[in-house]
């Protein structure tokens, strides 16, 4: 058995999620991906899964061409996926997850629960995790469920099984049992295409690595005759001795950077909270005027941060304005003028039924009662394009427009803090720059300003343009490094990204 | 042992069961003669062809859509059998194959509009709701088709060794039929597909299959419906089954299927569906006025769904709590 891609490609509409990924595996080996945030891994995974169609480019098994449309064509050929974002059921048992994607029959179509119990055993057994076999899946701890997701693939017997990050949420004791399963698969003629921010477990598991970036697959190299600073050193663009300098930097301490505040008050104080989604403490302080970017790997705690601070996950203590402050509704959080900006629009931003009017003018009237008398005075100094029809349907608007009147709706109150998680996601580029001036306006009226980029150099742009901005970089739910000044770039950003 | 009763009580099918059971108990006391053999093999008969409905809609449930179109797709088999036995001489046998063909072919409609061209459940089955309603009215504008044969009429109304009513028996066939299903390895893809249709997928399994299927077999159970119907007012009414489709919904949520599907089974939609039936009896043999019988039937029916949804909230209150402190436990 092999694996070869030949230049694939995947695009969603103009975003171009893969442009030129080619890889080649044999059997019997566990080929590390590796690459930032949208670099392509993913995509690629699930295209080889049959998850998602490719645009372009070949997919060779054998020597042999395939097209998989769907899942399970693939998993017909032994191709598996075990993905971040999980195939379980909730409603069901372990061990129906476990043998959900391979149920075995009696007397044509009767579920034959005994061997489907021997199965689930083997596997479970495997991972020394036997006595959980009869839990709902509901009622697992969210790390277990990777485990669960990994035993599944193994109960498929696969001959390619592609891991996308399910190791990540992983106890260490966890990660060291799928890595004996994982070499038990390799020792059998298994192809393993294994995707990880860690960099250790890179270097622990696999047998040789591929570096992508921007979609593209850059290069490969066997794990022992590469090294860490080589690697990031390709993501990055930056020279392998500047990186081993700037990682005795980063060691010599975090919190030394951002001193210079001449004098301006504190605004948000953040003394050892604790984030609850990780079990670990934050601290830092954002004083008026500030533009602190939140960075990392996706997941390692930034979004929960925003959130947590405007009072989406329940009580939740810190400083603000100088007075302790309390915050357990994100009501409370809009009283005491923060403003929260959320990515997903339709979700957590516009009210897709009501009128671009009333969108605007929901924060003011509503909840901190600052009436907005004139909508469209507030629309025109926003710049959001409407067509002199403020009493359209808000989803008229293109979904730039659309962001433009959810900020609109938020800085018409004139908050003093502003808390944005990925506020500019799937947005055209010139309504992205105008709400960059809306967001640096901002701050240079007085207010703080706490966002989260998933995009870094759209995030290092903003923080040139302020003159008080910060870029802090976190990791496993802490806050690794602090970025300032000339500091803040993609490389810095990417590099310090992965500890 | 324990462990048994431990699984009974996260039954989600046990509050159904439990109102079911205090409504038949004030019935008894109020009136000692529902009891009776006669009285209640009437009672089981009379609900039979609703209750046929509440086992299709909670199939589909259960794969995560709904089908409200079902009551009216008994009303045209129901009208086409009582027609064709009327007024064609073809033989009982054919006509009841028909009756099938049209409970089946129904069932596909649905189930293709849902499963292959993937319309939301709600809006496709709202929408053949009034085709086969239209489809009755137009066959037979107003009951009639009084040329049921006498044999159909009596073997429905019969009791097979004195404990066997067969419209009890046809309830019986549609539970077997539905557990063997759900025992197969179908009724695994179907429970998965109910919670979680992107995991489903990506797990293999054929969605628009199962979803077809669970639809063809809500289409089966009309016709079981309609033949039972058929029997028991020995004509065809255009409009017997149309306030079932919704009174099966709520059988059903009461019955502790979930609304978004993946959970709940048979046995707690009967137990919503007798529910609903046992109710306007309660309310008969309570002496309520009859102009206020409709008042208080919806508002026994309202509180009926309310206490279910209380139920199922407050079990996942005690779930998530339990879970938290058991993974606090962990971390310590």
């Amino acid at each position: 058995m092999s694996l070869r891609c030949e230049s694939i490609s995947k695009h969603y509409g103009s975003v171009i999620a893969l442009e030129d990924a080619s890889i080649e595996v044999e059997r019997g080996e566990i080929r590390a991906l590796l690459g930032g945030n949208g670099s392509g891994k993913s995509t690629l995974a699930k295209v080889i899964g049959g998850i998602i169609t490719k645009n372009s480019g070949k997919v060779e098994l054998d020597g042999t061409e395939v097209h998989f449309e769907s899942p399970l064509e693939a998993k017909r050929q032994g191709v598996v996926v075990a993905s971040q974002e999980l195939s379980l059921f909730h409603n069901l048992t372990v061990e129906e997850n476990i043998c959900a994607c391979s149920l075995p029959r009696k007397f044509g179509a009767a579920l034959d629960r005994r061997k489907m119990r021997r199965m689930a055993l083997e596997v479970l057994d495997k991972l020394e995790l036997r006595e959980m076999i009869d839990v709902p899946m509901r009622d697992l701890p969210a790390n277990q469920k990777y485990m669960v997701e990994f035993a599944k693939t193994l109960v498929q017997k696969p001959k390619v099984l592609i891991l996308d990050e399910i190791t990540s949420p992983l106890y260490k004791e966890d990660v060291q049992i799928v890595k004996h399963v994982m070499y038990e698969l390799r020792d059998e003629g298994c192809i393993i295409l294994f995707i990880s921010h860690w960099m250790h477990e890179l270097f622990d598991i696999c047998d040789s690595v591929t570096v992508m970036k921007n979609g593209v697959t850059l290069s490969t190299y066997r794990i022992n005759e590469t090294n860490e600073y080589q690697l990031l050193s390709q993501m990055t663009g930056i020279s392998e001795e500047e990186l081993e300098r700037r990682n005795h930097v980063l060691k010599q301490g975090v919190e030394e950077a951002g001193k210079e505040h001449d004098g301006r008050t504190v605004l948000l104080d953040v003394q050892g909270m604790k984030l609850k989604a990780f079990d670990t403490e934050v601290s830092f302080t954002v004083r008026e005027g500030d533009f602190v970017g939140l960075a990392g790997l996706q997941g390692h705690g930034q979004s929960d941060l925003i959130r947590q601070l405007y009072g989406l996950s329940g009580h939740t203590a810190y400083a603000f304005k100088g007075k302790p402050f309390e915050c357990a509704s994100a009501q409370k959080a809009v009283k005491s003028d923060m403003a929260f900006l959320s990515g997903g629009r339709t979700g957590e931003g516009i009210y897709p039924d009501r009128s671009i009017a009333e969108n605007v003018k929901s924060v003011g009237n509503l909840v901190v009662k600052k009436p907005i008398k004139k909508a469209t005075e507030v629309l025109n100094a926003y710049g959001v394009k409407y067509n002199g029809l403020p009493n359209l349907k808000i989803t008229s608007l293109s979904g730039g427009n659309q962001q433009k009147v959810v900020v609109a709706r938020w800085l018409a109150t004139d908050p003093k803090l502003l808390l944005a998680d990925d506020p500019t996601k799937g947005i055209d580029v010139q309504a992205r720059y105008d709400l960059h001036r809306s967001f640096i306006d901002l701050a240079n009226r007085g207010s703080g300003v706490v966002m989260v980029f998933s995009d870094d150099e759209e995030l290092v742009e903003l923080c040139r343009m302020t003159p008080n901005s910060r870029v802090i970089i976190m990791y496993e739910g802490r806050i690794s490094k602090v970025l300032t000044g000339d500091d803040i770039t993609v490389e810095n950003i990417i590099a310090y990204s992965f500890n | 042992m324990k462990e048994k009763i431990k699984k009974i009580g996260k039954w989600p099918s046990l509050p159904a069961i439990a109102l079911l059971a205090i409504l038949f108990v004030y019935n008894g006391v109020l009136n000692p003669g529902f009891f009776k053999k006669s009285t209640f093999f009437t009672f089981l008969l009379s609900s039979t062809p609703m209750i046929c409905i509440v086992i299709g809609v909670c199939t589909c449930k259960i794969v995560g859509g709904i089908d409200i179109s079902l009551g009216n797709l008994l009303s045209l088999i129901n009208v086409t059998m009582a027609y064709l036995f009327s007024s064609s001489d073809m033989a009982a046998p054919v006509i009841i194959l028909i009756g099938l063909l049209i409970g089946l072919g129904g069932g596909l409609l649905n189930g293709i509009c849902i499963g292959v061209l993937r319309v939301n459940p709600l809006l496709a089955t709202f929408a053949t709701s009034p085709v086969y309603w239209g489809l009755a009215l137009w066959i037979m504008p107003t009951p009639g088709g009084y040329g049921v044969p006498r044999e159909l009429i009596s073997f429905v109304n019969k009791t097979h060794f004195g404990v066997l009513p067969t419209a009890v028996a046809a309830l019986a066939i549609l539970v077997i039929l539905w557990l063997l299903y759900m025992k197969s390895i179908y009724g695994i893809s179907i429970y998965g597909i109910g919670g979680n249709e992107q995991s489903a997928y990506v797990s293999g399994m054929n969605v628009a299959r199962s979803k077809v299927l669970a639809h063809v077999f809500g289409g089966f159970c009309a016709f079981v419906g309609g033949l039972v119907a058929t029997g028991l007012i020995a004509s065809g009414d255009p409009n017997i089954g149309t306030e079932f489709s919704l009174k099966a919904v709520t059988a059903v949520v009461i019955g502790g299927v979930a609304l978004s599907g993946g959970e709940g089974d048979v046995w707690g939609a009967l137990a919503g569906g007798f529910f609903l039936s046992t109710i306007l009896i309660a309310i008969i043999s309570s002496k309520v006025p009859t102009f206020a019988q409709n008042f208080a039937n919806y508002s026994i029916m309202l509180c009926g769904l309310v206490l279910a949804v209380v139920i199922k909230l407050g079990a996942e209150y005690y779930r998530t709590r339990a879970k938290k402190k058991q993974s606090e436990e962990v971390r310590q």
